[in-house]
């Protein structure tokens, strides 16, 4: 048995709810929206359920953040937070997927409430329109399921690490330079970041550890690789929710389109 | 005995004509270590944050034995 939109948007208007909610009751008692059934032979209706009722925050709605946000609401992630203070210009265009001529100006979070509304009303999305920083990340934060740093620089992506540790919440790395990335999985429990940028505070003012941004200054951030890196990172979230699949924990998996590579390379899952 | 060093992103730029593809082939003597190969190519180390040898983590100290791929990797942090 399915559901079509048509009808759950119906049944959600006489019943004064939210599609959402009409969604997730369907899937409780075992009808399939419509959308879904394409997943069907990957994803279980059980599976499909369990993706409805998890809360996934996405900081940053830019290269990485943007690609994220589409895949986890075509997945069907009941509920997703986007975490951005930024507004779109000019220069986002070459790579940022919520980004069109008519969003110019807009803010990137509420962009992404558009967006999705317009793909998926099965999806609630929560605009939240801060610069994460060690004051409010925990509260803004707080009750996700999954965090996603899809952040443009190294020092707030340690701000969202150290909430998420705080919150015992797993987060899911990307970053990219050129035509270059890297994903890792970081449970609570796992060295992290350091691994990747040092230790945070090791170095005085301007050293590496501390450096705003790395070579993607020099090499830019072309179109094709936060995409694939995007993909890399909203499967992470998916395999996290239904515990599916190896997880890229304690390993920086590195992608590099020119050559074709794409290799996991090992931490110790000590310090 | 022979060290296989790949590079990534901006340290491509310290050997001139560098092939991602396949790396740097070259020869060194025992006991050298992935900081004496990083002065032997001229690769500043402060722009290094990440080493990897046959795939797992390794440090400057670590001495090669012949037959491994090196890689060295600068911070990225796009988005």
């Amino acid at each position: 048995m399915v559901l079509e939109d048509r009808h759950a948007l119906e049944t959600a208007s006489r019943f004064g709810v939210a599609t959402h909610d009409v969604y997730r009751e369907a899937l409780r008692i075992g009808i399939c929206p419509y959308r879904y059934l394409r997943n069907r032979s990957s994803i279980s209706g059980e599976e499909q359920l369990r993706l409805c009722t998890s809360c996934v925050a996405v900081v940053g709605a830019g290269g990485l953040g943007g690609h994220v946000i589409l895949l986890l609401a075509r997945m069907g992630i009941g509920h997703i937070v986007v975490v951005d203070d930024d507004r779109f210009d000019e220069t986002n265009l070459n790579r940022q997927t919520l980004s069109s001529q008519e969003a110019m100006g807009r803010w990137k979070a509420e962009e992404a409430v558009r967006v999705v509304g317009a793909i998926n009303p099965g999806v609630r999305v929560t605009a939240q329109r801060v610069r994460i920083d060690p004051s409010n990340a925990e509260k803004v934060l707080h009750g996700s399921d999954v965090i996603v740093d899809a952040l443009d620089n190294i020092p707030d992506r340690f701000t969202v690490e150290t909430a998420s540790r705080s919150l015992g919440i797993p987060l899911v790395h990307g970053a990219l330079a050129g035509f270059e990335g890297q994903v890792m999985t970081i449970f609570p429990e796992d060295p992290g970041l350091k691994r990747l940028y040092g230790r945070r505070e090791s170095g005085g003012e301007g050293s590496e550890s501390h450096q705003s941004q790395g070579s993607e200054v020099v090499l830019g951030v072309p179109a094709l690789t936060p995409a694939l890196i995007a993909a890399l990172q909203a499967t992470e979230v998916v395999k996290i929710i239904l515990k599916r699949g190896r997880l890229f924990r304690n390993l920086m998996l590195h992608v590099d389109l020119e050559t074709g590579e794409i290799l996991p390379f090992a931490f110790g899952e000590t310090e | 005995m022979s060290v296989n060093l790949f590079l990534s992103s901006t340290l491509r730029q310290y050997i001139p004509g560098y092939d991602p593809s396949e790396g740097v082939l070259f020869s060194v003597d025992r006991k050298t270590t992935v900081s004496d190969l990083c002065r032997l190519m001229q690769i500043p180390q402060d722009k290094i944050k990440i080493i990897m040898i046959n795939g797992r983590n390794a440090s400057f100290d670590d001495e090669l034995r012949g037959d491994e791929r090196v890689g060295l990797f600068p911070p990225i942090g796009g988005g």
